[in-house]
C-alpha cells in the first residue's frame, strides 16, 4: 500500500485535474484525516483513473456508465409494490423514464457527471423492463441495477455492460488486472484468478458459448471519486464481482463466485478452485457436536442457489443452527468461513465488515444439505447456507447434469447493504 | 499441451457434455411472504435444455413457435392448478397477479425463465397458523426450491419450516402475535386496501362486499339481532306477539335500508378522505352497536325508532373501512367506484340474507317458540358482542372470532334448518289450534314475552 501511496497521489491530481474538479475536491482531501480505508479508496480511484486513461475515448465510452443509486436493488423480477405492497407506491413506471433519460446521462461529458439520484431508481432498466409493473421479459436471467449487470449465465447469453477483456491491449488488460489487484485483497485476486482459470479451461474444451478469460468484462459506473459513489462491476461467467466504492466505503455485496471444472490443471500445476470455501466448511461440520449437527443438517435437499442473481433484497427465513449456540472455537472457525468471501475485497474494507459480521454473529445462522464427508482434493457435493443480519453466503454444487463436485455456483450478498446502498442512498 | 489434456480429462470425467447452466432438470423456485389475511408468492421456473422442448410444447399449444398472451396465462393457470395450497387445512385459491415468459429461442437454450406471480386470500384466524404449499407442477423431471421471506409484519412470526426430501412440500407455522390485528374487521380492511390499490374494476369489488358479508361474523350477528324482534310489537317495555305480515315486512325493509344509507355514506365520506377515526375505536362501537341490538331484541329499548337506531349504527359501521380508504394510490373516482360496488355488494347480499331468513322469523314469531329463540339468539349476540368489545379493548384472547366463525361457516344450513323447524312448529300450532276452538287469529296471547 505505501509503495503505491505516490503513484496514488500523483493519480489522483491528475485525474481531478483533468476533470475540473481540483478546487472543490482538493479542499476536501487536505482537510480530513486519512484513515487506512481513505488511503485505500485513492489507491483504488488511481489505478481505476490509470485504467481509463489507457483506453481509447471510443473505448472510453463503452466502458463507462452512469452511476444510479437505486433505492431498492431492482433485478430480473416483478416488482412488489405493484403487487399491492404498501412501501414503493405504484411500481409500474419504469419503462417510460428509463432509456431516454439515462443513456443520454450516458457518460457524454465526464464533467457533468451526475449525482446519483435515489429517488428516480426505477426509470433505469432501459431496454430490459417489461410492461408495467413488472420486471424484464422473463428470459432475462441475470440481475440488474442501475446499468450494471451480472449473472451466473455466459457473457454471450446475458451480456454484462462494459468491455471484455478480449477486447485490450496486453496493456490496458495489464490496467485492468492491476486495478482488481489494488481492490482486492491478494487472497481475493488470487481467488478470481483462479475462477477465471477455471472458465478458460472450459472454454478449451470448446464450449458454445464465451466463457473464458477473454469474454470477462469489466465496467466502470459512475466517476471515479474518493468522496462521491461508483461502482466497479467485473465479470464472466462464473464470477460476478460488484464493487460499490462510497468514500471510505468499499463493498463488494452482491457477488458470485462459480467454478467449472472445479479441479483443473494450469502449467502443470493442479488447481482447485473454491476449495477453503469447501474445506473449511467441511471442518466447521465436524467439530459440531451430534446435536448441534442434528440442528444444523436439513432434511431436504438444495439443488440451487435460493437468493441467486434476480433475488436482490430478498431475506429469506434463516434456518439451521444459530451462532450463538456454538461454542468459541466454532465461532471463529464459522468466521473463518466467512472470510473466504468477506475477505475477497481489500483488508481495509474487509475488516469493518468482519467486524460488523461479527457483532451480529449470535444472529448467523449455519445450514446444511448433503453428506457431512467429501472427497480429500474435491469438493464436496453439499449445499451449505450462512445467513446472519447483514449477511447471506450460500454454496451450491450444481448437479446440472454433470458432477457437482466439479461444479459450483456461491453467493455472497448483504440484504441491509447489497450494492452499497446504505452508503450511497441517505442523501435523499 | 499437458494442461490442456489434463483439463479435457478432468472434464470428461464428468461423463456428460459440459453446459454451464441447467440441463436435464426443470427447477422451480418459489418463495412465499406471508401478511395478514394474504399470501403473496413469486415462482421462477428454469427449463433445462433437455427439458425445454417438453415445457415449450406445453406453452405452446398451437405450437405455431411463438407463446401468446392466452398461451402464457393458460400455462400459468395449469401451474397454479397443480399447486395444493392450504392454511389451518383450509385450501386456498390462487389468484394469478403477473407471468412474463421469456422468448421460445432462449428458453430452448435452457436460458428462459418463465415468472409467475400470485397471491391469495387467508380467513382469518388463530394465532397460530400453519401454511401448506405442495408443487406437483411436473413431479418426473423438476426440481423444487421452497422458501418463505422473513415477514415484513412485525406481528408475525416463523416457529416452523418443514419440507419433504425434494421440497415439493412445504409447511410453515407461524404465529400472529397480536390478536387485534388479527381481528376480522383488520383483515377485511387490508384485503380492501389492497384491492384498492389494484384497481380491479367495479364487479370485482361487488363480489368483494358479497364475500365481506357472507363471511362477516360480526356484520350477520348485528343484522341478526337487529331483525329478531322485527316482527313483533313492543308493548310497554315487553315484546308482545307478532304483528301483521305486512307489519313486519315493512318493519325489517326500514331497518335494513336505514342501516344501508348510514353504512353507505360514512364510506363514501371515507372513500373522499373526509373521515377517519381511529380503527380500534371504531371495532369497539361496532361491537358496542351489536350489544345494544342483543339487548333491545331481549327488552325494547327504542321501541318504533329501529330505523334511525339502525341508521346511526349503519355510520359507525361504514367508518371501519372508512378509516383506511382515505391515502390510497388510486384517484377519486376510481375509489368511489370501487367503493360503490364494494357497498353494492354488502347490500345486496345483506338483502340475500334478509330474505333467506325473513320468512322463518316470521313464521317462527307465530309459534310459542319465538320467546326461547329470540331469547337465544340476543343472548348469544351479546355475549359475543362483549367478548369482542373486551378483546379489542384490551386485546384478550380471540375465542369469540373463533367461535362465532364456526356457527357462521354453517350459514347456509342453519338457515336452511331454522325455516325447516319453524314450519314444522307452525304446522304442529295450527293442528293444534284447528282441533281446539276454531279461531280466525292466531293467539298472540301466548306469545307474550317477558
Amino acid at each position: 500500500m505505501s509503495k503505491l501511496a505516490p503513484l496514488a497521489l500523483v493519480s489522483v491530481l491528475v485525474c481531478l485535474a483533468s476533470f475540473g474538479f481540483f478546487g472543490k475536491t482538493g479542499k476536501a482531501a487536505s482537510t480530513a484525516t486519512p484513515t487506512p480505508a481513505d488511503a485505500q479508496t485513492q489507491n483504488v480511484v488511481a489505478a481505476t483513473t490509470a485504467f481509463l486513461n489507457s483506453l481509447t475515448t471510443t473505448q472510453h465510452e463503452r466502458v463507462q456508465f452512469a452511476f444510479t443509486a437505486e433505492k431498492t436493488a431492482t433485478a430480473a423480477k416483478f416488482s412488489r409494490a405493484a403487487m399491492g405492497g404498501k412501501q414503493g407506491g405504484p411500481g409500474g413506471g419504469g419503462p417510460a423514464n428509463g432509456p431516454g433519460n439515462d443513456s443520454a446521462m450516458r457518460r457524454a461529458n465526464p464533467a457533468q457527471q451526475p449525482r446519483p439520484r435515489p429517488g428516480n431508481g426505477r426509470g433505469t432498466e432501459g431496454g430490459h423492463r417489461g410492461g408495467p409493473g413488472m420486471g424484464p421479459p422473463g428470459g432475462f436471467v441475470g440481475e440488474q441495477y442501475g446499468q450494471a449487470v451480472w449473472s451466473n449465465y455466459p457473457v454471450s447469453d446475458v451480456p454484462r455492460p462494459g468491455l471484455a477483456l478480449g477486447n485490450l491491449s496486453i496493456a490496458q488488460r495489464d490496467a485492468a488486472m492491476h486495478l482488481l489487484q489494488v481492490a482486492l485483497s491478494s487472497k481475493g485476486y488470487q481467488k478470481i484468478l483462479d475462477i477465471m482459470g477455471s472458465d478458460e479451461a472450459l472454454s478449451k474444451t470448446g464450449t458454445p458459448y464465451c466463457s473464458g478469460t477473454a469474454c470477462y468484462t469489466i465496467g466502470i459506473f459512475g466517476q471515479p471519486s474518493t468522496t462521491k459513489p461508483w461502482m466497479l462491476e467485473f465479470g464472466g461467467h462464473h464470477l460476478g464481482l460488484n464493487l460499490t466504492m462510497a468514500g471510505e466505503h468499499g463493498v463488494i455485496t452482491p457477488t458470485l463466485t462459480g467454478a467449472q471444472p472445479a479441479v483443473y490443471t494450469s502449467n502443470g500445476k493442479t488447481v482447485r478452485v473454491l476449495a477453503e470455501e469447501n474445506d473449511k466448511a467441511f471442518a466447521l461440520l465436524n467439530a459440531l457436536d451430534e446435536s448441534e449437527r442434528k440442528q444444523a443438517i436439513l432434511n431436504y435437499r438444495v439443488d440451487d442457489l435460493v437468493t441467486g442473481p434476480g433475488h436482490a433484497g430478498e431475506t429469506i427465513q434463516p434456518e439451521g443452527l444459530k451462532a450463538a449456540a456454538m461454542n468459541e472455537k466454532q465461532r471463529a472457525m464459522l468466521l473463518d468461513v466467512i472470510s473466504e468471501w468477506a475477505g475477497i475485497i481489500n483488508d481495509a474494507y474487509a475488516t469493518p465488515r468482519m467486524a460488523e459480521i461479527k457483532a451480529g454473529l449470535d444472529e448467523t445462522y449455519f445450514a446444511w444439505s448433503g453428506p457431512t464427508t467429501h472427497e480429500p482434493g474435491r469438493n464436496g457435493t453439499s449445499y451449505y447456507r450462512i445467513q446472519g443480519p447483514k449477511l447471506m453466503i450460500e454454496f451450491s454444487p450444481q448437479g446440472v447434469g454433470g458432477d457437482p463436485t466439479m461444479h459450483v455456483h456461491t453467493m455472497y450478498r448483504d440484504p441491509t447493504n447489497d450494492y452499497g446502498r446504505a452508503f450511497t442512498n441517505n442523501s435523499n | 499441451m499437458k494442461t490442456r489434456l489434463s483439463t479435457l480429462i478432468a472434464i470428461l470425467s464428468l461423463g456428460l457434455p459440459v453446459f454451464a447452466h441447467r440441463l436435464d432438470e426443470y427447477l422451480q423456485a418459489m418463495i412465499v411472504s406471508v401478511e395478514q389475511g394474504r399470501i403473496q408468492v413469486s415462482m421462477r421456473l428454469i427449463p433445462g435444455v433437455a427439458v425445454s422442448s417438453a415445457v415449450i410444447a406445453a406453452v405452446d399449444s398451437n405450437g405455431d413457435g411463438a407463446f401468446s398472451e392466452a398461451e402464457q396465462q393458460t400455462y400459468a393457470q395449469e401451474v397454479l392448478g397443480d399447486l395444493r395450497l392450504s392454511v389451518d387445512g383450509h385450501a386456498l385459491k390462487p389468484r394469478l397477479r403477473g407471468v412474463s415468459f421469456p422468448a421460445p429461442a432462449d428458453m430452448k437454450e435452457g436460458l428462459g425463465e418463465i415468472h409467475i406471480e400470485f397471491d391469495a386470500d387467508l380467513r382469518a384466524g388463530g394465532p397460530h397458523r400453519t401454511l401448506v404449499i405442495e408443487n406437483h407442477h411436473e413431479p418426473r423431471m423438476s426440481v423444487y426450491l421452497m422458501n418463505s421471506l422473513v415477514p415484513q409484519d412485525p406481528n408475525i412470526r416463523v416457529t416452523a419450516q418443514n419440507r419433504n426430501q425434494n421440497q415439493s412440500y412445504f409447511r410453515l407455522d407461524y404465529a400472529q402475535a397480536d390478536p387485534q390485528q388479527n381481528s376480522f374487521l383488520s383483515l377485511w380492511r387490508s384485503r380492501l386496501v389492497t384491492r384498492l390499490a389494484a384497481f380491479e374494476g367495479v364487479p370485482s369489488m361487488f363480489r368483494l362486499g358479497m364475500r365481506h358479508i357472507a363471511e362477516g361474523t360480526d356484520h350477520l350477528l348485528f343484522l341478526i339481532a337487529l331483525l329478531l324482534p322485527a316482527p313483533l310489537l313492543a308493548v310497554r317495555s315487553h315484546w308482545a306477539g307478532a304483528g301483521s305480515i305486512r307489519q313486519s315486512v315493512v318493519q325489517v325493509v326500514r331497518v335494513v335500508s336505514a342501516f344501508t344509507i348510514g353504512h353507505s355514506a360514512t364510506l363514501a365520506l371515507g372513500a373522499w378522505g373526509l373521515v377517519s377515526l381511529p380503527s380500534r375505536v371504531v371495532e369497539v362501537l361496532i361491537a358496542f352497536s351489536i350489544l345494544v341490538s342483543a339487548v333491545h331484541a331481549l327488552r325494547p329499548l327504542f321501541p318504533g325508532r329501529e330505523p334511525a337506531i339502525a341508521a346511526g349504527f349503519g355510520l359507525v359501521h361504514g367508518l371501519a373501512f372508512a378509516t383506511t380508504l382515505g391515502n390510497l394510490g388510486v384517484g377519486p373516482w376510481q375509489r368511489v367506484a370501487s367503493i360503490l360496488g364494494f357497498n353494492l355488494g354488502i347490500e345486496t347480499m345483506q338483502l340475500v340474507v334478509v330474505i333467506s331468513i325473513l320468512p322463518s322469523l316470521i313464521i317462527l314469531s307465530r309459534t310459542a317458540a319465538y320467546t326461547v329463540f329470540r331469547l337465544g339468539g340476543a343472548l348469544l349476540a351479546g355475549f359475543a358482542s362483549l367478548g369482542w368489545i373486551i378483546e379489542r379493548l384490551f386485546g384478550g384472547p380471540d375465542f369469540v372470532d373463533g367461535f362465532v366463525d364456526c356457527i357462521a361457516q354453517r350459514g347456509v344450513w342453519i338457515a336452511i334448518s331454522l325455516l325447516v323447524i319453524s314450519i314444522v312448529l307452525w304446522l304442529r300450532r295450527h293442528a293444534q289450534s284447528n282441533r281446539g276452538i276454531f279461531s280466525e287469529q292466531p293467539s298472540d296471547q301466548t306469545l307474550e314475552g317477558i
